[in-house]
C-alpha cells in the first residue's frame, strides 16, 4: 500500500459518519454529472454533426457548466435536505442516543431523499433542456431557422429529457444504498413513514426511458443521415446499438439489483435468524424500503411479534405448570430416627416426567417411589402427576408394593395414549427390621451400597413398564440394608448421560461413585454424583435426572 | 452427538434382519412404523443393534411396541449385538420376557431355524 492510500485510508476512517455519507454522494453525483456530460457532448459531436469551433465556443463550456451546475445543486440540496439524518449518524457514531423526533425525521427523509431526488433531477434536467435550446436558438438560428430544426430540436430534447430520466434512476437507486445504513440503524426506533414507490412503477419507469432513449436515438441518427441514394452506414449503426444496449443493460441491470439486494438482505437475515436461535426471541428485521419488500419486512415482524407473545404466554403457562408440579413432589424429607432421606430431581426442560415422593404407612413404615414417564416436557409432565397421585391414593391399601404397582398399573391402561408409559420404582421401608422392599415397574434398578464402599449391587428388578398392558403381576424382592449403608433410587438421566462422543455415563461408573463417596454425607454425595454426571457430559442435560438416597445410621 | 436412526431389512435363511443404526429416541418413530414388512407374518426377528450407542425412554417405547407387535402376530424375535448397558436396561424394562438377546449373530441363527424347523415339523 502506497503511503497516498495510507494517508487517504487515515484521512477516511477519522471522517465523522456525517462527512463520509456526504463525501459518497458528491462522488455520486459527479460521477452521473460526468456521465450526462459525456452522453450529451458525444450526442452533439457524432449525432447532431456540431462542429468543433461550435463545440469549443458554444457546446462545450454550457454542456459543462449546466451538469457541473446540476452536481453542485444537488450536493447542496442534499446537504440541506439531510440534515436530520446527518445528525443522527453521527449521534449513533458518538454512541449518544438521539431524540425520538429526530429520529422519526431523519427517517422519513432517509425513506424520501431518493424519490426527491430523483424528481429533482428530472425537473432540473427539464429546465436545462429548455435554456439551452432557447440559447441555442437564440445564438445561431434566430435569423434563419434550418429546416427540420423543430422537429430534431423536439427528438434533441426527448433524448436528453430520457437521459435526465435514466441517470435520475440510476442516482435514485444508489442513493438508496447510501440510506440503507440509517434505516437500518432505526428500525424500530420510529415509524415507517415516507413516500412510497412500488418495485412495479420503478421498472416501468425505467423501461420507458430506456425504451425512448434507444427509438429517440436511432431516430435522431435517422434524421441526421438521411439514406436517399446512400449505402447504409453499417458502421454507425452498429456503434450506436452497442451504446444503446450497454446503456439499456447498465440501467436495466442497476434498477433489477437494488430491489434484488433488499431481498437479499432479507433472505440473509432470515437464514440468520433460522441457524440457531431461540424462537421465542423477537427479532426485528430493517425496513429499508417502502415498496413491496418493505411491506414484506413489515408484514413479518409483525408475525415476529405475534408469535413472540404466543411464545410468552406459553412460557408463562409452563412456569406455572412448573410450579405446580413443584408442588406435587415432596420439598423435604421428614426426619426419621435412624434413617436419612435426601433426593434431587433436576428436569431437562421447563417440566419433567421425573418424580419421587414419600408416603408414610402404618407402624412405622414409610414407602419411597420413584418413576420416570417416557418422553419429556408436558405430556410426560401430566402422565407423571396422575401416577403420582394413584401411588399415593394405593399405597396405603395395600400391604405389598408389587400388589401397589399392579394396581395403579390397572388404572392407568385404559387411559394413557399408545406409545405412551411410565416406568416406576415402589419400595416400602421397615425401619425396626433394617429392610425395604421393593417392586419394579421397568424402572432402573436400585443400587445398595455398604458404608466402607465394599461391593455397591444393582437389585435385580425387570418387568414391563406401567401403561403397557393390563392385568400384569410384577414381582418383589426384599434387601436387608446394612447399618451405615443404604439404598439409591435414581432415574436413567444418570446411567444414559452422555458426553461429546456418545459414550454413556453407564452403570459401572455410576456404581464406581458409591465405593469412593459412599461414606460421606448423603447430601454432599448426591450433588458430587450430579456434578460427575454434569462434567461428564459437558454441562448439557439431554434427560431429567432425579437421584435419591435412603441411608440407615449407624 | 445426536445420529438420525436408519435401518436395514434383510432377508436370510426365513428369518428378518433388521439392522439398526443410530440413536433409537423419538424421532425414530417414522423408521419404526416401516420395519415390519408383512410378507412372512410369522418369521423370526433378529434386531442387530450393532450401529446403536443411544436409546433412551421414548427409544425403548418404541422398540417395545415393536416387540409387542411382533408377539402379536407370533414372531420371535432376538436381539443381537447389543452393549452390556442396554443388555441390563433391557433387563429391567422386562423386555428380556419378548426378546431373546444372543451373543451372536451364529446364535440367533442357530436358535430361530431349529425353531422354524421344529415347527414346520408339527
Amino acid at each position: 500500500m502506497c503511503l497516498r492510500q495510507k494517508i487517504i485510508m487515515k484521512v477516511v476512517s477519522e471522517m465523522t459518519a456525517s462527512r463520509r455519507l456526504m463525501r459518497r454522494i458528491f462522488r455520486l453525483a459527479a460521477y452521473i454529472g460526468t456521465v450526462a456530460f459525456a452522453a450529451i457532448t458525444m450526442g452533439n459531436q457524432f449525432i447532431q454533426g456540431v462542429t468543433l469551433k461550435q463545440q469549443l465556443t458554444f457546446y462545450f463550456p454550457v454542456v459543462f457548466g449546466q451538469c457541473l451546475f446540476a452536481v453542485l445543486a444537488l450536493y447542496a440540496l442534499s446537504a440541506a435536505y439531510l440534515k436530520p439524518v446527518l445528525h443522527v449518524l453521527d449521534g449513533f457514531e458518538k454512541e449518544n442516543e438521539p431524540e425520538q423526533e429526530l429520529v422519526a425525521r431523519s427517517r422519513k427523509k432517509a425513506f424520501n431523499y431518493p424519490l426527491d431526488m430523483f424528481l429533482f433531477l428530472v425537473l432540473c434536467g427539464v429546465g436545462l433542456i429548455l435554456i439551452f435550446h432557447f440559447s441555442e436558438w437564440f445564438f445561431f438560428y434566430k435569423e434563419d431557422i434550418p429546416a427540420n430544426w423543430w422537429l430534431v430540436t423536439l427528438q434533441n430534447a426527448t433524448f436528453e429529457l430520457t437521459l435526465t430520466v435514466s441517470l435520475a434512476m440510476l442516482f435514485f437507486a444508489f442513493s438508496r444504498r447510501l440510506m440503507r445504513g440509517l434505516l437500518e440503524k432505526t428500525t424500530g426506533l420510529a415509524p415507517d413513514e415516507g413516500k412510497r414507490l412500488a418495485v412495479k412503477n420503478r421498472i416501468l419507469l425505467t423501461i420507458t426511458s430506456i425504451v425512448v432513449v434507444a427509438t429517440s436515438t436511432f431516430l435522431s441518427a435517422y434524421l441526421f443521415f438521411p439514406l436517399a441514394g446512400k449505402p447504409l452506414p453499417v458502421g454507425l449503426f452498429v456503434i450506436l446499438t452497442v451504446l444503446v444496449a450497454v446503456f439499456c443493460a447498465v440501467v436495466g441491470v442497476v434498477t433489477a439489483s437494488d430491489t434484488a439486494r433488499d431481498i437479499v438482505l432479507v433472505t440473509g437475515k432470515l437464514e440468520q435468524m433460522t441457524r440457531g436461535i431461540q424462537p421465542g426471541l423477537h427479532q426485528t428485521l430493517a425496513v429499508t424500503s417502502l415498496d413491496e419488500v418493505g411491506d414484506l419486512v413489515v408484514a413479518f415482524n409483525r408475525l415476529q411479534q405475534q408469535v413472540a407473545k404466543i411464545y410468552r404466554d406459553v412460557d408463562r403457562e409452563l412456569a406455572l405448570a412448573r410450579s405446580v408440579q413443584a408442588e406435587l413432589l415432596p420439598k423435604k424429607f421428614p426426619s426419621l430416627p435412624g434413617w436419612e432421606i435426601t433426593g434431587v430431581s433436576l428436569p431437562a426442560r421447563q417440566v419433567g416426567g421425573d418424580f419421587f415422593d414419600y408416603i408414610p404407612l402404618q407402624d412405622g413404615r414409610f414407602g419411597l417411589a420413584v418413576g420416570d414417564a417416557a418422553g419429556k416436557g408436558m405430556p410426560a409432565a401430566l402422565l407423571m402427576a396422575a401416577v403420582v397421585g394413584l401411588l399415593r391414593a394405593e399405597a396405603p391399601r395395600e400391604e405389598s408394593p408389587a400388589a401397589v404397582l399392579s394396581r395403579v398399573n390397572d388404572l392407568i391402561c385404559g387411559t394413557v395414549s399408545v406409545g405412551m408409559f411410565i416406568t416406576a420404582l415402589y419400595a416400602v421401608f421397615d425401619p425396626s427390621a433394617g429392610t425395604c422392599t421393593l417392586s419394579s415397574a421397568g424402572h432402573v434398578s436400585p443400587v445398595r451400597f455398604s458404608q466402607d464402599g465394599t461391593a455397591p449391587e444393582l437389585a435385580d428388578t425387570g418387568a414391563l413398564p406401567l401403561g403397557l398392558a393390563s392385568g400384569i403381576s410384577y414381582s418383589e424382592i426384599t434387601l436387608t440394608i446394612p447399618p451405615g449403608g443404604g439404598i439409591a433410587f435414581y432415574t436413567d438421566g444418570i446411567v444414559e448421560a452422555r458426553n461429546v462422543t456418545g459414550e454413556l455415563y453407564g452403570f459401572p461408573r455410576f456404581l464406581n461413585a458409591f465405593r469412593y463417596s459412599s461414606g460421606s454425607e448423603s447430601e454432599s454425595f448426591i450433588s458430587s454424583i450430579v456434578e460427575k454426571v454434569f462434567r461428564f457430559s459437558g454441562g448439557e442435560q439431554e434427560d431429567d435426572l432425579t437421584l435419591l438416597v435412603v441411608r440407615r445410621l449407624r | 452427538m445426536k445420529k438420525k436412526l436408519n435401518s436395514q431389512t434383510e432377508w436370510e435363511e426365513e428369518m428378518l434382519f433388521l439392522r439398526l443404526s443410530g440413536d433409537i429416541t423419538s424421532e425414530g418413530e417414522e423408521e419404526f412404523k416401516k420395519m415390519l414388512p408383512l410378507d412372512e407374518p410369522s418369521a423370526p426377528v433378529v434386531l442387530d443393534f450393532a450401529g446403536v450407542d443411544y436409546i433412551n425412554s421414548a427409544g425403548l417405547a418404541l422398540l417395545i411396541g415393536l416387540v409387542r407387535r411382533c408377539r402379536e402376530s407370533g414372531r420371535p424375535v432376538g436381539a443381537i449385538n447389543l452393549s452390556g448397558h442396554y443388555r441390563k436396561i433391557f433387563h429391567m424394562v422386562g423386555l428380556n420376557d419378548y426378546i431373546t438377546v444372543f451373543d451372536s449373530e451364529d446364535a440367533a441363527r442357530l436358535v430361530f431355524a431349529s425353531e422354524n424347523n421344529h415347527e414346520s415339523g408339527v
